[in-house]
């Protein structure tokens, strides 16, 4: 008989607990501390005000700050527009790829390469791609006939540079990077549908399309809702694209709420005012966050 | 016939959406062997006097040293990655043999941690680094990395456990093996696949994070992706030299990625949903 020297739940405890109190002393205390500071008058650019308790100020601000209910709109709006695109031409990959073929495993890694490389890495390649002097989207749009020779060679189509198409061109780098995302769960769930409803359908006479309606997109849902969530909350995160390709600009037309708390902290360094959009921020997300724990019921 | 035009439609749609994900890459890699005058020229060529000049500056030219970069962010995605193996296989384990009270709560809090955004806890974590002297360190960041790493390796290692049946473990047991020799001899040799998968996709997350590395070191301690950022910060752009540390920088990524790529979808989703 083995005689065990400790019990079960004592190891139990002794392995989980460096981990958790690592996250505490990284994760919560962090956070903790910027929930308290975000009632803080606290700017590091302004020494002479003081630190100061202002109660709610910082959040009664930020109601009335133009900057940050723009960036809150433009987060909703890039949020919205990148995942519901990931989705639509993810899912339009993903059936075309359920079929069996031969070189289909290539054919499904090489959609994923867009993925897995360094973000900044792709701003930056965006960038070059965007460039209103040389860049190849512009030259291509030239070669279609969709871009006069007037616009091509003055480089006036700049399209990070100007207001209205800043955060749209930013928007397709991450539709460009993320739909392979999205396309991987997606066929995930297809591949995981049982073949004997869809054979039955086919007896029954059912067209393709209704097919898809009754059987597929139905058993597609788990997997919907998991890639919406994870991709929501991956979007509002977004710094590393924005940052390098227009630095929120110009002016503040690609600025979204998580970009504009970043400025706020580390160039007009008032943290008091950064770490209150900060904290909205992660209450949003951390619901989110829920959401999806609750439904996928891992464990 | 009409099946015939089918498949070719299809066909089309596949090549176009292959072009579309792959063009963005070749013409990145292209451009690192052009020379400064071809990266800007119009019409664009495609390779018209192949260079390695650019590689040449990256490497070798004095304060650009993108190699030295890249070993910043080698040894900070290694020890984080120890450091996250180590802490996370231990309480994924826990997790997955031993039932106590509030274990599942605890759990998803783990989990949770992951998702918030990182704005969140930049400033206190930016202040306590300068305090306590983490600052601009390989320490620090691997520090930093952890904190991102282990609830992921705790949830993906919770999963490949749970899938090898606990009475293998308890027979090895009765027959005389102690807890940790059980593990050692049982549970990670069936787990290993799904353990250097864990592994690879936290090497992964560390060589390209950003956010935290632009914020929290300066120039000791500076890895990749802040390095190639700093080819930008001059008026004038050297686009042939910024696409050669791009392109030295995606190859241990792409090496990566060819290998976990089966395990893709489970890491993806935290473990949610199993490809």
């Amino acid at each position: 008989m083995r005689m065990p020297s400790i019990s079960d739940k004592h190891l139990a405890y002794i392995l989980i607990i460096p981990a958790v109190a690592f996250l505490v002393a990284l994760t919560v205390f962090p956070f903790a501390f910027s929930v308290v500071v975000s009632f803080l008058n606290w700017n590091i650019g302004h020494p002479e005000y003081g630190i100061y308790l202002v109660g709610v100020k910082n959040y009664v601000d930020m109601l009335s700050d133009y900057r940050f209910l723009g960036g809150l709109i433009r987060s909703l709006f890039y949020t919205g527009t990148a995942v519901s695109a990931e989705y639509f031409l993810g899912l339009l990959f993903a059936l075309l790829l359920s079929r069996e073929f031969r070189g289909r495993g290539i054919v499904r890694a090489l959609f994923l390469v867009p993925m897995v490389g360094t973000p900044i890495v792709y701003g930056l390649l965006w960038r070059m791609l965007y460039n209103p002097d040389f860049g190849l989207i512009n030259y291509i749009l030239y070669s279609l006939g969709l871009l006069s020779s007037s616009q091509f060679y003055s480089g006036h189509a700049d399209w990070l540079g100007n207001p209205t198409f800043a955060l749209l061109s930013i928007i397709i780098v991450d539709i460009w990077q993320w739909t392979p995302f999205m396309f991987l769960i997606l066929l995930a769930g297809i591949s995981s549908i049982p073949t004997e409803p869809l054979e039955a359908a086919k007896v029954d006479g059912a067209s393709a399309w209704q097919t898809f309606t009754h059987i597929t997109l139905p058993a597609l849902m788990p997997a919907t809702v998991v890639s919406l969530l994870i991709r929501t909350m991956d979007v509002f995160k977004d710094f590393d694209k924005i940052y390098i390709m227009t630095g929120g600009g110009p002016g503040v037309a690609s600025e979204t709420m998580n970009y504009y708390a970043y400025d706020v902290a580390f160039n007009y360094m008032n943290l008091g005012y950064a770490a209150a959009i900060a904290f909205t921020m992660s209450v949003c997300v951390l619901i989110l966050s829920n959401v999806y724990l609750r439904f996928t019921r891992m464990g | 016939m009409k099946r015939n035009i089918e498949n070719a439609m299809i066909g089309v749609i596949l090549a176009v959406g292959l072009f579309m994900a792959l063009f963005p890459y070749v013409w990145l890699i292209l451009t690192s062997f052009k020379t400064d005058a071809e990266s800007i020229s119009i019409p664009p060529t495609i390779l018209a006097h192949p260079t390695l000049a650019n590689y040449e500056y990256v490497i070798f030219q004095e304060g650009v040293g993108i190699l030295f970069y890249m070993k910043n962010s080698a040894i900070i995605a290694a020890g984080s990655v120890a450091l996250s193996l180590l802490l996370g296989v231990s309480a994924a384990y826990a997790f997955t043999r031993f039932r106590f009270r509030g274990s599942g709560g605890l759990a998803f809090w783990i989990l949770s941690t992951r998702m918030g955004p990182p704005m969140g806890i930049i400033v206190p974590i930016f202040l306590l680094w300068k305090f306590l002297d983490l600052y601009d360190t390989l320490l620090g960041m691997i520090l930093v990395y952890t904190m991102i790493n282990v609830p992921f390796v705790v949830w993906m290692m919770k999963g490949y456990f749970q899938e090898i049946p606990k009475e293998i473990e308890e027979a090895a047991m009765a027959d005389g093996c102690s807890r940790l020799m059980a593990f050692r001899k049982i549970m990670l040799p069936l787990a290993l696949p799904g353990l250097v998968a864990t592994g690879v996709f936290c090497l992964l997350v560390s060589w390209n994070e950003f956010f935290f590395a632009l914020l929290l070191t300066g120039t000791v301690a500076r890895t990749a992706p802040v390095a190639i950022t700093s080819s930008i910060s001059t008026e004038i752009v050297r686009w042939g030299e910024m696409c050669a540390s791009s392109t030295l920088v995606l190859i241990p990524v792409l090496v990566c990625f060819a290998y976990v790529q089966k395990h893709f979808v489970r890491g993806l989703t935290l473990g949610a949903v199993r490809g």
